[in-house]
């Protein structure tokens, strides 16, 4: 298949699925449920990108984040629901896994050098997803309302 | 009850519901703010700390009058968080009256969450997604989806029961890292790191860090520090399941 559009369409596509299910384990409304996987979408693909493009794993996580936080406060506005809703299963493909279990195998087997550098590794992914995320979350509100708001029903 | 110690259950209420909710400590304390700010009193005062709620409203007439809330339960639930939001946006503008703010917010207390063979299957669909983003094959991604359900079904009832907060990643951890190895001892072809990668991203503590940190940089720095800590003991307790498990694998 082809490489790049395995990489910038069915992740994306699995990242939608994905984030649907753990927006279902946080018990995010029915209706939002979408939203919450387009979020994290956008996330992967930004990610990816940067990635695929000579980008390092940091500078990749911190431009994802940008985009999932600026996403889920576009939403949030248009929705008039809490930016959490959308914020946490956005950001979820980003958090460090890979990272945690070389961190894990490489303590059991007692190399401590490499653990070392895997904990470090880990605590600034997840510094890059912490600030990324609070940089646009304190960003004034009307920067974030570009078209005008949609009526959302049954309030 | 008078009109301000309704005001001030009201406020208690919609702040409980939210802060055992999972939602960041800024919007808890803005909520109960704006609830308390529709008396028009001057130095109102609504703080949340961790597991503990203030509030205080001077009165010159017959004295200031204040309550305090210890909130034991934590949970994730993005709906009752929204369904405050809604409540209190309706009652600050005057929509509803308190007594109908304090009725509404008994059934957001009561709100049902989804079925437990729903959550599960969430927990499956997110294992298998991740297992295949991280780099696995179609059958890794096969084999996660069921780690990621028995994983789910164990945090889920672990989640009921009165327990300490930290057992329920160390037995996700636990359950994981041993259905992801019994896999791997029955299916060769398959990535064990792969899998257990996959099905570990719902178990750490994303939605936690991510408040910390916002918690941190906005000033509230109790509720910060603690959930550092509380973002630590979880990350460690999800390690130690899956070493465990691992130890118990590599010594068979």
């Amino acid at each position: 298949m082809n490489q790049e559009l395995f990489y910038y369409v069915i992740h994306p596509l699995i990242a939608f699925i994905a984030c649907m299910g753990y927006a279902i384990v946080c018990n995010a409304p029915r209706r939002e449920i979408p939203y919450c996987g387009i979020t994290a979408a956008l996330c992967w693909l930004v990610y990816q990108l940067v990635l695929r493009n000579g980008g390092t794993a940091l500078l990749a996580t911190l431009l994802a984040t940008f985009a999932a936080t600026s996403l889920a406060r576009f939403l949030s506005y248009h929705r008039m629901l809490p930016t959490i809703v959308y914020h946490i299963p956005g950001i979820l493909p980003l958090v460090p896994g890979a990272v945690v279990y070389r961190c894990i195998t490489s303590a059991m087997d007692s190399r401590v050098l490499e653990t070392t550098a895997n904990i470090l590794t880990a605590l600034k992914l997840a510094g890059a997803i912490g600030i990324g995320s609070v940089i646009i979350l304190v960003l004034p509100q009307a920067w974030f309302q570009i078209f005008p708001r949609l009526k959302r029903k049954n309030i | 009850m008078d009109y301000d110690t309704q005001l001030i259950n009201l406020a208690l209420d919609a702040g409980e519901i939210m802060l055992a909710s999972g939602a960041e400590t800024f919007r808890v304390q803005d909520t109960m703010k704006r609830i308390l700010s529709t008396s028009g009193r001057e130095k109102i005062e609504a703080l949340a700390m961790c597991t503990l709620l203030l509030v205080t409203l001077p009165r010159e007439e017959k004295g200031p009058l204040s309550m305090a809330r210890a909130v034991k339960s934590r949970d994730v639930n993005f709906e009752k968080i929204c369904a405050v939001n809604d409540m209190s946006r309706a009652f600050v503008s005057g929509q509803i009256t308190v007594e109908e703010a304090l009725f509404r917010c008994q059934d957001i207390h009561n709100i049902p969450n989804f079925k437990f063979g729903t959550r599960v299957l969430g927990y499956g669909l997110n294992g298998a997604g991740f297992a295949l983003m991280v780099g696995g094959s179609p059958l890794d991604g096969f084999i996660s989806f069921f780690v990621a359900l028995l994983m789910g079904a164990t945090l889920v009832y672990v989640s009921g029961k009165k327990v300490p907060f930290f057992f329920g990643p160390l037995m996700g951890g636990l359950v994981t890292g041993l259905a992801a190895c019994a896999a791997h001892v029955f299916l060769p072809g398959t990535q064990l790191d792969k899998m257990i990668i996959g099905t570990m991203k719902a178990l750490l503590p994303g939605l936690a860090l991510s408040k910390a940190m916002r918690d941190l940089l906005e000033g509230n720095l109790i509720s910060g520090n603690s959930k550092v800590v509380e973002v630590l003991l979880n990350a460690c307790a999800i390690a130690a399941g899956v070493a465990i498990a691992l130890v118990i694998f590599r010594m068979s």
